[in-house]
């Protein structure tokens, strides 16, 4: 018994970060050395069976009855724990699969999201991202389905163990499981949409000329409201962001040319670095949280 | 219950002790196994998904079920390699009484026959069957 996940209240960065660790190696070398152990196992069975053979040549009598008994048995359970280990292996690897394809899918919608004000004009913000959102939820649904089909087949036993997890925060006034799910331990909590609580936003960066000196676009949501709308930067950082241009003239009079850069001028390394601080202080502050845990 | 055993036994020494090293050196070569079941989970760390939770739940219990089991498995093992020396030692040590030492060999507090050595039996705890009733 589980929880049910409500992907609305989880937009493109709290999804990715849902996703971003999967594929770990270690994780398919867990595959290979479930599958190694139950090799191994099979192997140790055949040989057994064949000393059981043995014994029942050299050994005859009722004594030697009830120690083929016990080997029988001895042989029956390995048997068993060798085909469940296999089973565990592929019920693994297809969980594995399962994740590392909803990363895949994720990984790139989310440079999308944070190129949506640049290559979009404000009226299509709010669907561009919508869209995204969509994909991502879209991604971790089939990814559900499919690790709850695998998991399966784990074998565990009835009593299972607790095990925590550090998953992002929902979108605040949204529920992050659906109203008929269990409360269980480990049940994701829902935020309050209230101030202090990071709303889904993009990233606007400096040179947008609807936020020279950047910011952030926050969507329209429980505690935003029915329209969007752009935070600028601090005032601080943005005052970095103006690439200076210096005429060099012999006299003191106005410059008769004026310059002219029909290409778009590039914030500074620092600026966006200031910016990517800024912006992820706004948008996903739990990243730090966890980093520094 | 001596009637129990007065059917016809054969025993090869050899051939049984063999068999109780090989035993021995089998269920040290499976002492690495629990290593490759280590109670690590590596998928889902910082999911919300409620089935990879699940799945996270079922896999890090299975895998302690099977490191069980396979220590389980090693010790029973082991247990039966020792049974079976400890059958071979009192064969060997009375050649003319097989059906009494048969006896013997279920039962972990014998009628002995007289002329064997008590001092054959490494362990008198050693119990081949342990579901016998050792009062009987």
């Amino acid at each position: 018994m589980t929880w049910q996940t409500a992907w609305e209240a989880y937009d493109v960065p709290r999804l990715w970060d849902a996703v971003h660790l999967e594929d770990d190696p270690l994780g398919w070398e867990q595959v290979t050395g479930l599958n190694h152990t139950a090799e191994l196992l099979t192997g140790h069975c055949e040989g057994l069976c064949a000393k059981r053979e043995a014994v029942a040549h050299a050994w005859q009598g009722p004594a030697a009855t009830q120690m083929l008994s016990r080997l029988d048995g001895l042989i029956a359970g390995a048997r068993a724990q060798a085909v469940a280990l296999t089973v565990a292996a592929r019920g693994l690897h297809g969980i594995m699969t399962a994740l590392a394809l909803a990363r895949k899918k994720i990984q790139p919608l989310t440079v999308r999201w944070d190129e949506v004000t640049s290559d979009w004009i404000p009226e299509f913000w709010d669907e561009v991202a919508a869209e995204l959102n969509d994909e991502a939820r879209t991604a971790m649904l089939v990814a559900a389905a499919e690790v709850r089909d695998h998991g399966s087949h784990l074998g565990a036993p009835e009593t299972l163990r607790e095990v925590g997890t550090a998953a992002p925060p929902p979108l605040p006034g949204y529920p992050p499981t659906t109203s008929d799910s269990p409360a269980l331990a480990g049940t994701p909590q829902p935020v309050p949409a209230m101030s202090g609580h990071p709303v889904s936003m993009l990233p606007i960066p400096p040179g947008n000329p609807y936020a020279p000196g950047g910011g952030a676009y926050l969507l329209p949501a429980p505690g935003v409201g029915t329209h969007g709308f752009i935070v600028p930067m601090a005032a601080t950082v943005a005052a970095t962001a103006v690439r200076p241009s210096i005429w060099r003239v012999p006299k003191g009079v106005p410059p008769v040319i004026v310059p002219v850069d029909d290409s778009p001028s590039l914030p500074a390394p620092e600026t966006m670095a200031g910016f990517h601080d800024w912006f992820s202080g706004l948008a996903t502050p739990w990243r730090a949280v966890s980093s520094r845990a | 219950m001596t009637d129990d055993f007065s059917s016809h036994v054969v025993v090869e020494l050899g051939e049984l002790r063999d068999v109780a090293t090989w035993m021995h050196l089998e269920a040290q070569s499976l002492d690495g196994g629990p290593d490759r079941l280590a109670s690590t989970v590596h998928f889902g760390h910082h999911s919300p998904c409620g089935e990879t939770h699940l799945a996270r739940r079922h896999l890090l219990s299975a895998l302690e079920t099977h490191r069980a089991g396979w220590d389980h498995h090693r010790q029973e093992l082991e247990a039966i390699a020792a049974g079976v020396e400890r059958a071979v030692d009192l064969y060997a040590a009375s050649d003319n009484h097989p059906p009494t030492v048969d006896a013997a060999v279920l039962d972990p507090a014998p009628d002995l026959d007289p002329d064997l050595d008590p001092d054959l039996d490494p362990d008198p705890d050693l119990d081949l069957n342990p579901d016998l009733d050792p009062d009987r």
